[in-house]
């Protein structure tokens, strides 16, 4: 999988999704327990908006000095004994990831979940060695046997299926006889894949965090597939978006202790595991080798652009978890890997607007987001940048640029203005029925979702002026 | 095995492992608008200290009771105390509960456990008083090798470590690896059995990577695997329902011992 997952319409893709009753249902009820488990959380540990800020502050550090906390992080894990690979572009990373499959004739590798190695489609690259790819994760598992599926979630990536549909792909593609009980199925999972984490050539896991003073990886994660990813396999190959680090392991408590809280409204996850090079010489389990794979694929040009405070995401998805739209609409419907106000934001970044241009528009600006988010991300004003660019550079329909430089054009003279008002409110106040304009005159496609005021026909203007006068 | 031992040392001091950094970052300077930083940046101190003020005031008692709280109302894990005195006693129970046949009144199934080797727990415990002639005790062999150890430690049904601290906010035992004690034996068993000294218990993570940030300001290489483990492993990754028990072990106890 790429980072793109659909080649349908986005409204086609919002028209099937909205049909689809148990998607909007589980959708819902998951934000609903995941919000409030965050904001439970978040109280309970006290001062929040002061973690929130202590929060902002280490990214934004970070981020101005990304290029030294990066030579830091590559020399001490080369110091350690492990190689780092940086890589501007996903073909240069997927190269180096075959690379190493090819020399080690890799025939298993067992992945842990990872965003970032989605985002540059690693697998089909490792695939195409005659090596299988098995994701571990459960949700990862579940959406890899059924072909492929794309994620809906970035936390919970098969939050669209409902226990029944996952039985009857378990059983299709795996064997399983037994009832649709989650308990059921997850321990059929533990001993269906168990063996390939003993028999895997190489684990490959993502990045939570990257400690430059000591050149740690830390990993969040509850299943444990990321521990055995990197106890049994004689190869670990972390990747790593360029900008998940932090200086010290001083910060790292603060960007674990938010990132659990708002993830899954827990002070930490079931493992925060820090791994630090590949094993000493003198221990006998652990990786022999370590690669880190450092990625680029265009968050340097975002670094240079309006769109940097993205760049101190944590992946949390509580922005997803309180966001009005991707609740409607779920998140199959982004056609990216990334969904929810993030996807919305920094899909288009990092894939181009050609593919994700309506995806800024899935949203009611109504600012949710940047109350929960932990790093305090603005992402409705970067969604609204994102229009805004989109008008400038002309990749906004014809109709809507028009009406647009109209506007403008009126706004900037004022005798203009007064007049274009009342006749306009005289005009519409005519026009206007219960709420709807019977008279197509191009705006069909946003009236037929919206219900227009009926107007008294008389601009606000003059009846100001009247009533100053009165 | 000399021989090799100073070939790798050599190999680690002398061979380049970084590809592509330069133009890598040189772009990010360029992309930021100034000239490469390659002298250490200094690093701006934390605004706040509520970090610091979580549990503050709590005394060593009364942070054993709020880990054992938490751990066994959110967890699903167990916790007990025990002294020096008795620990061998409430291991040896320990391991067993989990080597029981499920039906009860049913006969013990033979079981084995995995122990660290780690010092201070062999220095508390002697292994063959845990066990019997249904219950078969391992310890953590580094000079076997690989293959022996994996083999026993996914055969056996309990694996015993001991942890560096745990943390009372989150129920986290904290587990340095070491040649003695392989990151296997609390991985690969299906239940994990930790051992902590009451005294090592500290409020949070705060405490815990202020450790682990003193050894790297000092140079010192951080243990190559440090687990911050908090009860079994667990999913939610089905309609959201909480399923303890997935790749990782399945139960958890926690054994503070008080006196030390």
């Amino acid at each position: 999988m790429s980072m793109k997952t659909s080649n349908i319409k986005f409204k086609d893709r919002i028209d099937v999704q909205m049909q689809d009753d148990f998607m909007r249902k589980s959708v819902a009820n998951a934000q609903e327990r995941m919000f409030t488990n965050r904001a439970i959380a978040a109280d309970k540990l006290g001062n929040w908006e002061e973690w929130r800020e202590m929060g902002m502050d280490i990214r934004n550090h970070v981020l101005d000095n990304l290029d030294y906390y990066l030579q830091q992080l590559s020399d001490n894990v080369q110091k350690n004994g492990g190689h780092v690979f940086f890589a501007r572009t996903a073909d240069e990373a997927t190269d180096y990831v075959e690379n190493i499959v090819q020399e080690k004739n890799a025939k298993k590798v067992v992945k842990s979940k990872s965003m970032v190695t989605e985002e540059i489609g690693l697998n089909k690259i490792i695939e195409r060695n005659n090596c299988d790819v098995v994701e571990t994760d459960l949700g990862e598992y579940i959406l890899q046997v059924d072909d492929c599926d794309p994620p809906s979630h970035i936390v919970v990536p098969a939050l669209h299926k409902n226990r029944m549909q996952i039985r009857d792909v378990f059983k299709d593609k795996i064997d399983y006889q037994g009832s649709d009980d989650p308990e059921e199925m997850t321990r059929y999972v533990r001993n269906y894949i168990r063996n390939d984490f003993l028999e895997a050539d190489i684990g490959i896991t993502g990045c939570n965090f990257a400690v430059a003073e000591s050149g740690t990886v830390a990993l969040v994660t509850n299943e444990g597939n990321a521990r055995l990813a990197t106890t049994l396999p004689k190869t670990h190959i972390a990747v790593m978006g360029m900008e998940r680090i932090v200086p010290t392991f001083e910060e790292l408590d603060i960007v674990v202790s938010l990132l659990c809280r708002s993830a899954v409204g827990l002070p930490l996850t079931g493992y925060v595991t820090a791994l630090t090079g590949p094993r000493e010489d003198e221990h006998c389990d652990g990786p022999e080798e370590f690669h880190l794979v450092i990625i680029d694929n265009g968050r340097s040009d975002i670094l240079g652009s309006e769109f940097k405070d993205i760049l101190r995401c944590v992946r949390c998805a509580a922005c997803v978890n309180t966001c009005p739209a991707y609740r409607h609409i779920g998140g199959q419907s982004y056609g990216s890997i990334y969904s929810g106000p993030i996807g919305a934001v920094l899909s288009p970044l990092l894939g181009g607007y050609d593919d994700f241009k309506d995806l800024p528009y899935a949203c009611s600006l109504c600012r949710a987001c940047h109350d929960v988010c932990p790093v305090k991300i603005p992402l409705s004003d970067l969604l609204l940048k994102h229009r805004q660019k989109m008008a400038e550079s002309k990749q906004t329909p014809l109709l809507e640029r028009a009406s647009v430089s109209a506007f403008n054009f009126i706004n900037a003279r004022p005798l203009l203005w007064g007049n274009t008002v009342k006749v306009g409110a005289t005009m519409a106040s005519g026009l206007i029925r219960n709420g709807k304009l019977p008279v197509n005159i191009g705006v069909s496609a946003w009236t037929e979702t919206r219900d227009l005021p009926e107007p008294d026909g008389e601009s606000f203007r003059s009846w100001f002026k009247k009533r100053n006068q009165g | 095995m000399a021989n090799n031992d100073s070939e790798k040392t050599m190999d680690h001091q002398t061979a380049q492992r970084i590809y592509n950094r330069e133009s890598f970052l040189d772009n990010i300077a360029q992309k930021l608008g100034r000239e490469r930083k390659t002298t250490p940046v200094e690093r701006p101190a934390l605004k706040y200290r509520c970090h610091h003020d979580v549990m503050a005031d709590k005394s060593q008692d009364e942070l054993k009771a709020e880990l054992i709280k938490y751990t066994e109302t959110a967890l699903g894990a167990r916790a007990l105390e025990t002294t020096k005195a008795e620990l061998a006693k409430t291991l040896k129970s320990a391991c067993l509960y989990y080597c029981n046949n499920e039906e009860e009144d049913a006969a013990r199934q033979d079981s084995e456990t995995i122990l660290s080797a780690d010092e201070r727990l062999l220095a508390l415990v002697d292994p063959t008083e845990l066990a019997d002639e249904q219950h078969s005790v391992h310890v953590w062999d580094q000079s076997a090798g690989y293959e022996p150890n994996i083999t026993i430690a996914e055969r056996a049904q309990v694996g015993v470590v001991f942890a560096e601290q745990a943390l009372a906010e989150s129920g986290t035992m904290v587990l340095y690896s070491n040649p003695a004690q392989g990151r296997a034996v609390s991985l690969l068993p299906e239940a994990s059995v930790f051992i902590v000294p009451q005294s090592t218990l500290i409020p949070r993570l705060t405490q815990a990577t202020a450790a682990l940030h003193e050894k790297a300001k000092n140079g010192e290489r951080i243990p190559s695997c440090v687990n911050f483990i908090s009860g079994p492993s667990s999913t939610a990754d089905i309609e959201l329902i909480k399923v303890v028990g997935v790749h990782g072990p399945v139960y958890a106890t926690y054994i503070v011992i008080n006196d030390m």
